[in-house]
């Protein structure tokens, strides 16, 4: 019996390499891509992004009324004593068990080029001085962080460290999804950050994460503008209403011009008007954080205040200030790269905090780094470690430099870099008037949407200030019933 | 009689000039609805090529009056690997394709000429998951993709939508259309079922496809928040997740770039619909008719 070869047809060759080459193409592709090998770390720090203003702000002149005790104490501005030069920070030998083999670290935060860019150079400073540790940081865009980490964290996928803004800290704090800090760290934070950012992430006693920067948001105001008409800065938010007659125009319904043009969508109305609502004695919430307490005297009176500096017909906020249109906004130092950026001509500088009727004060909110409950106790050991290195003095102050964001510790404050540079010199004097920005709520983020949602209404004029209130009230109730209150 | 030959002709002039008048409101109407669809095409792209300062003005600017393309669209290409988003976004978007349009074509054909008991139900059933929103299923399939170990691999961007219930409804319908005589002259000549469904419902399925084809890579093209719970590395991006890089979460945005880097994005969807765009009129027609 004779044995046939048969030989393949180019037909069937072809289905053939079609076939395996989809097959490889296939099994490639589920591997996760390879780790791009980590530029070597620059030796020298890099250059600011944000130079200083061409003219340097006035020196913050304390309000004439007898303003309240700050909560916290301020900080002073004159540098108490030599901090350690930027570039020369030492990094830990991390305690992670080198017989194990490399601790990896997912690490996830929202997207800002100068501060991403920064954090990655001191990402990459530590692994070189770490070997042992190897960082993944990925930039999740700032809308889409909190749903892309709880979905991850849900299924067990998530990072082992993230950045969370303290208006999710609660939420995640509520979804047993953060670490504790250990007994030591904690004790670093107590002692070594600014008081008001420690409570970002202080919830009933226990120290859930470090903080990386405070949002400082003060009024920013048009220098130009106000020496044209022969006006003073505010000083209080009467000072404000005043400014109102000098420099608002309207014709037949239009603001064309106006001191104030306040943002009436995102997450930044919440900033303004809940910091006139506090200024005037008022409070979103009740003290024991269970009910709305903003449907009253105080309430209206705020809002229909805060509805005098927003104008939605003369565009975004951002530009109408940059375009000289408005005189005054609320936002925070990072708001000078993109200023003179796309408005080289203008001349502007952030003030100091408005006196109201009842207190000096503005709401914020502080950026933290957080720890997976998740993590491996080695993985958590290396995290604590390496958050720990990344927010020292020398680091903080690097990042200043390179992104305008205050730093939270008390030495980084202090340190001449920061607390000579005009611009964020103002920024850093006003902390003591800072009051933190999220509720002590596990679910202040829908509180909160709720707030900026009708507050919108109210500003496009599709609801009164009475229906506004009303509706925060009844919206903001059901969820605070679903809500745990953190102490 | 002249009289007559007069008011017939008043009678076709009135005809006539009511005709055009209605033509000519149906051409301004048609015109109207094309400057409504293709406007925000046109501020976008006309956003991309504008400097920062004439981006939120009052009254708008509808033409730049200072050009800054290059800054733009360089800003795009040196900023953001873009060429690995693109790559990223087109394998995924056309292996799911090509997948799609292999599997909907032939569960059509199975569906329309195949005797199978049941099959109205279980076609029923497939229609019916078009009904469940996909933030619902987005948990639980991403525990699933977990469990594969798909998490982070383009694999697992597309292997959940080799399938689509649009698509098999869609070539159910064209089948239809498709002569039984054909096919049953192919049986009597011995062809298998297989073959049938390759070498004569396929060829006759050109316009079909092609609509299913550029729906489906549309589709994929623009996915975002799939890719946004699936992908972590930067690597593994898809031009969507790429591009909100360009939003921060201070409040400001950058909307010339962001515009110069969803008008690049939009290229290779126009070039796909204009290569198929002959069949994709056809094949939308052609299924719609025994709907």
């Amino acid at each position: 019996m004779t044995q046939q070869t048969r030989r393949l047809t180019r037909r069937e060759s072809l289905r053939l390499a079609a076939g395996l080459a989809a097959g490889a193409l296939l099994a490639a592709s589920c591997q996760p891509a390879p780790t791009p090998t980590p530029p070597p770390a620059p030796t020298k720090a890099p250059a600011p992004a944000v130079p200083p203003p061409t003219q340097a702000p006035a020196p913050a002149a304390p309000t004439a009324t007898a303003a309240p005790k700050p909560a916290a104490p301020a900080p002073t501005t004159a540098p108490a004593k030599p901090a350690p030069a930027p570039t020369t920070a030492p990094a830990p030998a991390a305690k992670a068990p080198a017989a194990a083999g490399k601790v990896r670290l997912k690490w996830w935060s929202h997207p800002y080029k100068a501060w991403n860019d920064e954090l990655t150079r001191q990402k990459i400073t530590y692994e070189g001085m770490n070997p042992s540790i190897e960082i993944t940081y990925t930039v999740v865009a700032y809308d889409e962080l909190y749903t892309k980490f709880t979905t991850a964290m849900l299924a067990g996928t998530g990072p082992e460290l993230m950045g969370a803004q303290s208006t999710m800290t609660p939420n995640l704090m509520a979804g047993n999804w953060l670490a504790e800090a250990p007994k030591e760290v904690a004790d670093d934070i107590k002692t070594k950050f600014f008081p008001v950012c420690v409570e970002g992430v202080n919830f009933n006693g226990k120290i859930y994460g470090y903080n990386q920067h405070i949002g400082g948001i003060l009024p920013i105001i048009n220098t130009e503008a106000f020496e044209a008409a022969k006006v003073e800065a505010p000083k209080s938010w009467a000072d404000m209403l005043k400014l109102t007659q000098t420099f608002d125009k309207q014709s037949g319904g239009k603001y064309t011009q106006a001191v104030g043009n306040f943002p009436y969508t995102s997450w930044v109305p919440f900033v303004t008007w809940g910091t006139i609502l506090k200024s005037m004695g008022g409070d979103i919430l009740s003290d024991d954080a269970k009910s709305i307490a903003l449907n009253n005297d105080i309430g209206r009176a705020a809002t229909e205040e805060y509805l005098k500096y927003v104008h939605p017909e003369m565009g975004a906020e951002n530009d109408t200030f940059g375009q000289g249109k408005s005189f005054v906004y609320f936002r925070g130092p990072w708001i000078k790269a993109f200023l003179d950026t796309q408005f080289p001509k203008l001349k502007y500088k952030a003030i100091p905090v408005l006196q109201g009727s009842k207190a000096r004060i503005q709401k914020d909110y502080v950026w933290n780094w957080v720890i997976s409950k998740a993590a491996t106790d080695a993985q958590k050991e290396a995290g604590w470690t390496f958050l720990g290195w990344l927010n020292n003095v020398a680091n903080q102050v690097s990042m200043v430099k390179a992104s305008a964001l205050i730093p939270t510790t008390k030495a980084s404050l202090e340190h001449p870099d920061v607390a000579n540079d005009p611009w964020v010199k103002t920024f850093v004097g006003e902390l003591a008037y800072k009051t933190e920005y999220a509720g002590r709520i596990s679910n202040w983020v829908q509180v909160e949407k709720v707030v900026n949602d009708e507050l919108a209404l109210l500003a496009t004029k599709v609801q009164s200030v009475n229906d506004t209130l009303k509706k925060i009230e009844t919206e903001g109730n059901k969820l605070l019933k679903e809500s745990k209150v953190f102490v | 009689m002249a009289s007559i030959a007069l008011q017939a002709t008043r009678r076709s002039t009135r005809v006539s000039s009511q005709r055009l008048g209605l033509g000519a409101l149906k051409a301004a109407l048609w015109v109207a609805l094309a400057v409504v669809m293709l406007f925000p095409t046109y501020w976008g792209l006309i956003t991309s090529f504008k400097p920062p300062h004439e981006l939120n003005t009052d009254p708008p600017i509808f033409w730049p009056q200072q050009w800054s393309i290059v800054e733009n669209y360089s800003f795009v290409l040196t900023q953001i690997p873009i060429a690995r988003y693109y790559l990223n976004s087109f394998y995924v978007a056309a292996v799911s394709t090509l997948a799609v349009l292999f599997t909907s074509s032939l569960a059509g054909y199975i569906f329309e000429e195949i005797d199978l008991k049941g099959k109205e139900y279980l076609f029923m059933g497939i229609i019916a998951t078009m009904m469940v929103p996909f933030p619902v299923r987005m948990i639980p399939l991403y525990i699933i993709f977990r469990d594969l170990h798909l998490v982070n691999t383009l694999a697992g961007l597309y292997l959940g939508a080799l399938t689509s219930a649009y698509g098999i409804f869609l070539m159910r319908q064209f089948m239809k259309t498709v002569p039984r005589e054909l096919l049953d002259a192919a049986r009597i000549d011995g062809a298998g079922e297989f073959s049938i469904f390759a070498r004569i419902a396929m060829p006759l399925c050109t316009a079909p496809l092609a609509a299913l084809g550029i729906f489906h890579f549309m589709y994929e093209w623009d996915q975002f928040v799939w890719p946004l719970l699936m992908i972590d590395d930067g690597d593994l991006r898809t031009l969507p997740l790429g591009l909100v890089a360009f939003r921060t979460g201070f409040g400001v945005q950058d909307w010339h770039k962001i515009m110069a880097g969803a008008m690049m994005g939009m290229i290779p969807v126009i070039i796909v619909y204009l290569l198929g765009q002959r069949h994709f009129v056809r094949g939308i027609t052609l299924t719609g008719l025994k709907s």
